[in-house]
């Protein structure tokens, strides 16, 4: 196949996504290449935070200007995602006593909400915070639902003639002295080879850029942090909570709509494919979200999983934690190379910018002049300027409920919702599975971690014909193996218990790991 | 306590009791140890939480199919492969309990549930391979009559239709056909769509399901709507909702009216074919004068050192104490609750018996779910000498009228080895003889 376009996108993360629609918007022919399914590096794993700023506000003003900026922004144009649930800083007796002054006179210096509440009003609004805390400070952030935003942004796009393509890695790129002139890539799952024509190319590839820097000849001075996150089965908390210091691990907990996610770390990774969290860094992040809030100690936690954040690497000897988590758009001009514009660095806050940014760049290389529409254009399902509600959102879907039509219990995915995500896979050209259903719905994403609800799926999936014959155990065998990493470091409680049930019925009962 | 009050456990009040033998545990090693006792004639009490695992089991059960778990080597003959692996492993619950031991309590068992309600059955010392709702074939070696035909259907890949209802969310005939079919190419899905069934304006559930069926009326109807989807099938598969308590002649009877063999595939849960094999075994003991205590765990050992005394529970209103002379554990293991795992270790949950665990967490699990040789955890129980005793870390038993039976003992993965069942009658059978001779 062999496609021409103006831009090229590589990179099918919020970043991305926001790059493609804002071309779209822009008037700019784009096409899309990812190498896996949406938000498959750091924006599908992440806390779903949505910055305010707080967190950067004290030594890196700039980013947590950014943050501050965006924060406004997307609430308005991205509402749809959003669920603005406010943000605690708390602090405990072994923290700097220094830091709130620092914080508050910081954070009035570039005009960044911050409210110190007394402590019996935070008691009221958060009951389960630890009565250790001293300080609290209240502050804008919010959790965002990074999956629906990528895919609202996609979307968009799409409807603005923009195209996507999924499952397609970039395999190499061809040169002729200081332009890309062909980009390969080959879909992987139908093996088809793609050509890519484009007068400009743009990597939002995440933790990869350098790979794709690589291939077209250039160095990028990239370092991956991995960053392991936990979820529990409940959500626990209605405020994202973080600790009011300096920026250090297990210090950051968000309300994600149904569960609670909790994290990080911050490790020097060198393998970007096999990211797994042991036991060691699960019992640091637990003991951090503890000190904040005790229950998270006892919580039930169904899942880990670790992204990488892709540093700009200033000099070696910072520490992770102290590198700028701005971005930077980098013009790769000086290197020899007119026609490749990268963006790295950033985080999940400030996709939008980094994306306006980065197709500012772009546009500029092609003389194309139209303005970055983003800030004001709402996102669709953002119209009407309604934010994410968890709450009502299972309110509603409990009212419609009552025949049995739920595929997925912990999140309520009804068959209908499932139907219309398979329309449109099924109008992609995407493969048909589980894991891409969950990736659009939530469906998987609760207590047991799609145990159930794979299986159930799997068998919808036969009775609308759209697997072939003998796909089936195939795919059921595929998602029980993909689930694993994440639910391996988890298990002891009432979650080992559940994962033993499940273990009984799928090799006990079903012989799905038999010699078939 | 009279008979009629006995058979009727959930009226009798918790008080304090003597019994032989008390038997804590109301799955299947629990049961089958109760049963093994009181046919011998003595008494015995029953302490059951929950209605233990069998309720998500399906009905089926397995000797040992799958050996070793290393190279996942299926089975045809599983007395060959108890034999190699009580061979290769003394330290197995099967080795344990001998050969010989083994075999006496499936002969016991197997003849005990043949001639009961559920006619359960064999084929010869061979396993045989039922069909399964995910459209896999599970080799196993005893199944009830309402099962049967499934196996014996695979096994001359005969002309069968699978037949599904609209609205019922965990079977789906086109992915047990769609699975098989590679395979079997006499196979055919037929969906009855919702309309066809009674009430169409409910959710339709296994229980509703089960209770039109247990009507001839309904039982006439579905037939007619099958009958014409026949065409060349000789064998008609349903999932496992063919009433609860005359399930074999429901079977039947669907067979005579269709004349063409009828089984059912279990469903993953409620799984009426384990369902119905549990409240037999319960009933049965009932109708015996076993009193099985449910809904409250046993709560405390009792001992004057050397022996176990009595068992307390927690009853409505008082703490109820029952004094035995030997006591029967068959706790399970994680899901029934004999074992529970903290992020730092595993402990037994009544006695804080000795349990060996890989030290570091990251070492329970392997790092694929569905790989061999299983996972290290399963392996993870009670250990015992040969007389079922659980022992310290010396080798020596803690208390001498104490014997543990079923899942909870180490050294056995009964879900890669498909030999669950096997292992609780077994254990059950032999921790009850050892029971009774120390009475």
């Amino acid at each position: 196949m062999r496609i021409e376009t103006q831009v090229l996108v590589i990179g099918g993360g919020l970043t991305g996504a926001g790059v493609l629609r804002d071309l779209a918007l822009r008037g700019v022919a784009a096409v899309l290449l990812e190498r896996k399914d949406i938000n498959a590096g750091a924006s599908g794993a992440n806390h779903g935070l949505l910055h305010s700023g707080g967190r950067y506000v004290v030594r890196d003003a700039a980013s947590a200007e950014e943050c501050a900026q965006e924060n406004t922004i997307l609430k308005r144009v991205a509402a749809g995602c959003i669920e603005p649930t406010g943000g605690l800083f708390v602090a405990l007796p072994d923290d700097p006593d220094d830091y709130a002054g620092d914080f508050l006179a910081s954070a009035q210096r570039i005009g960044l909400a911050a409210q110190p509440l007394d402590l019996a009003e935070a008691r009221d609004l958060e009951p389960r915070l630890s009565p250790e805390i001293h300080t609290v400070i209240r502050v804008s952030d919010a959790a965002i639902n990074p999956f629906m935003a990528t895919g609202a942004n996609l979307d968009a796009a799409v409807a603005l003639g923009a195209r996507v393509m999924l499952h397609t890695p970039v395999i190499g790129m061809k040169r002729e002295g200081r332009r890309i002139v062909r980009v390969d890539a080959i879909h992987s799952r139908t093996g088809e080879s793609v050509e890519i024509v484009a007068e400009q190319v743009l990597s939002a590839a995440g933790p990869w850029v350098d790979r794709i820097g690589a291939l077209a000849g250039v160095d990028l001075p990239i370092a991956y942090s991995k960053g392991s996150l936990l979820i529990t089965n409940s959500r626990l908390v209605d405020h994202v909570i973080n600790r009011l210091r300096p920026p250090a691990d297990a210090d950051i907990i968000v309300p994600g709509e149904t569960v609670t996610i909790t994290g990080t770390t911050s490790v020097r990774v060198q393998n970007l494919d096999h990211l797994g969290t042991g036991s060691e860094e699960v019992d640091h992040i637990i003991a951090g979200a503890a000190e904040m809030v005790p229950a998270m100690a006892e919580a039930r936690y169904i899942r880990a999983y670790a992204g990488v954040r892709p540093l700009i690497l200033a000099s070696e000897a910072e520490s992770d934690r102290t590198l700028s988590r701005t971005f930077r758009v980098f013009d790769h001009a000086a290197q020899g190379l007119d026609n490749l514009t990268t963006i790295a660095g950033g985080k999940l806050t400030t996709y939008r910018l980094m994306a306006e940014k980065a197709v500012d760049q772009v546009c500029a290389k092609l003389g194309h002049s139209a303005a970055c529409r983003t800030a004001q254009e709402p996102l669709p399902g953002s119209e009407e300027g309604e934010h994410l509600d968890t709450a009502r959102r299972l309110e509603r879907l409990q009212r419609v409920n009552g025949s049995g039509e739920v595929l997925c219990e912990c999140e309520m995915i009804r068959r209908d919702r499932v139907d219309a995500v398979v329309d449109k896979l099924a109008r992609e050209q995407h493969l048909i599975e589980p894991n891409a259903i969950r990736l659009r719905s939530r469906l998987g994403m609760g207590a047991c971690q799609g145990g159930f609800c794979g299986f159930r799926t799997v068998g919808y999936l036969c009775e609308r014909g759209h697997l072939r014959e003998g796909a089936g155990l195939e795919m059921l065998q595929d998602f029980v193996e993909k689930r694993w990493g994440g639910i391996k470091p988890m298990l002891w409680g009432d979650q080992l218990r559940q994962e033993q049930l499940l273990e009984a019925i799928y090799c006990g009962s079903l012989n799905i790991d038999g010699d078939l | 306590m009279s008979a009629s009050e006995a058979s009727s456990p959930r009226a009798a009040a918790a008080e304090d009791q003597q019994v032989d033998v008390i038997v804590i545990g109301g799955g299947l090693a629990g049961l089958a140890a109760a049963r093994r006792i009181s046919v011998e004639g003595r008494s015995v009490a029953v302490i059951a939480e929950s209605p233990g695992s069998l309720p998500y089991t399906s009905g089926a059960l397995d000797l040992l199919s799958v050996y070793p778990t290393e190279t996942k080597r299926v089975r045809t003959h599983p007395w060959e492969a108890v034999s190699e692996l009580i061979e290769r492993e003394p330290e197995h619950p099967y080795g344990r309990v001998g050969l010989g031991g083994v075999q006496r309590a499936w002969d016991d068992f197997l003849s005990y549930l043949s001639s009961g309600p559920l006619r359960y059955g064999n084929r010869g010392d061979e396993n045989q391979s039922i069909v399964t709702v995910a459209g896999t074939l599970k080799p196993t070696f005893a199944v009830p009559a309402t099962l049967m035909a499934g196996a014996e259907a695979w096994a001359q890949k005969r002309p069968t239709l699978i037949v599904g209802f609209d609205g019922l969310t965990d079977f789906s005939p086109e992915q047990v056909v769609g699975n098989l079919r590679p395979r079997w190419s006499g196979l055919r899905a037929l969906r009855l769509p919702r309309a066809s069934l009674p009430r169409p304006d409910q959710r339709l559930t296994v229980p509703m399901l089960a209770a039109e069926l247990a009507e001839p009326a309904f039982r006439e109807t579905l037939c007619e709507i099958i009958e014409p989807e026949l065409e060349s099938a000789r064998f008609v598969g349903l999932p496992s909702v063919l009433g609860f308590d005359q399930a074999t002649e429901i079977c039947d009877d669907l067979a005579v009216r269709l004349g063409v063999a009828v089984f059912e595939i279990p469903l993953l849960s409620p799984c009426y074919p384990g369902m119905r094999l549990a409240e037999l075994l319960k009933r049965d003991l009932w109708t015996a004068g076993v009193h099985i205590w449910q809904g409250a765990p046993a709560s405390r050992l009792e001992d004057d050192g050397s022996r176990l005394v009595a068992a307390w529970r927690q009853g409505r209103s008082k703490p109820q104490r029952i004094e035995a002379a030997a006591v029967v554990l068959a706790t399970g293991r994680f899901f029934g609750g004999g074992l529970e795992a903290t992020p730092h270790g595993v402990r037994e949950c009544l006695l804080d018996l000795p349990v060996d665990v890989p030290y570091c967490r990251d070492d329970w699990h392997m790092g694929t779910f569905l790989g061999a040789p299983g996972h290290p955890i399963n392996r993870v129980g009670v250990a015992v000498d040969h007389e079922l005793r659980p022992v310290d870390r010396d080798g020596r038993p803690g208390y001498h009228n104490l014997f543990a039976a079923g899942a909870l003992l180490a050294h056995h993965d009964w879900v890669r080895e498909k030999s669950g069942a096997g292992i609780s009658i077994a254990t059950g059978h032999a921790a009850a003889e050892r029971a009774l001779a120390v009475l």
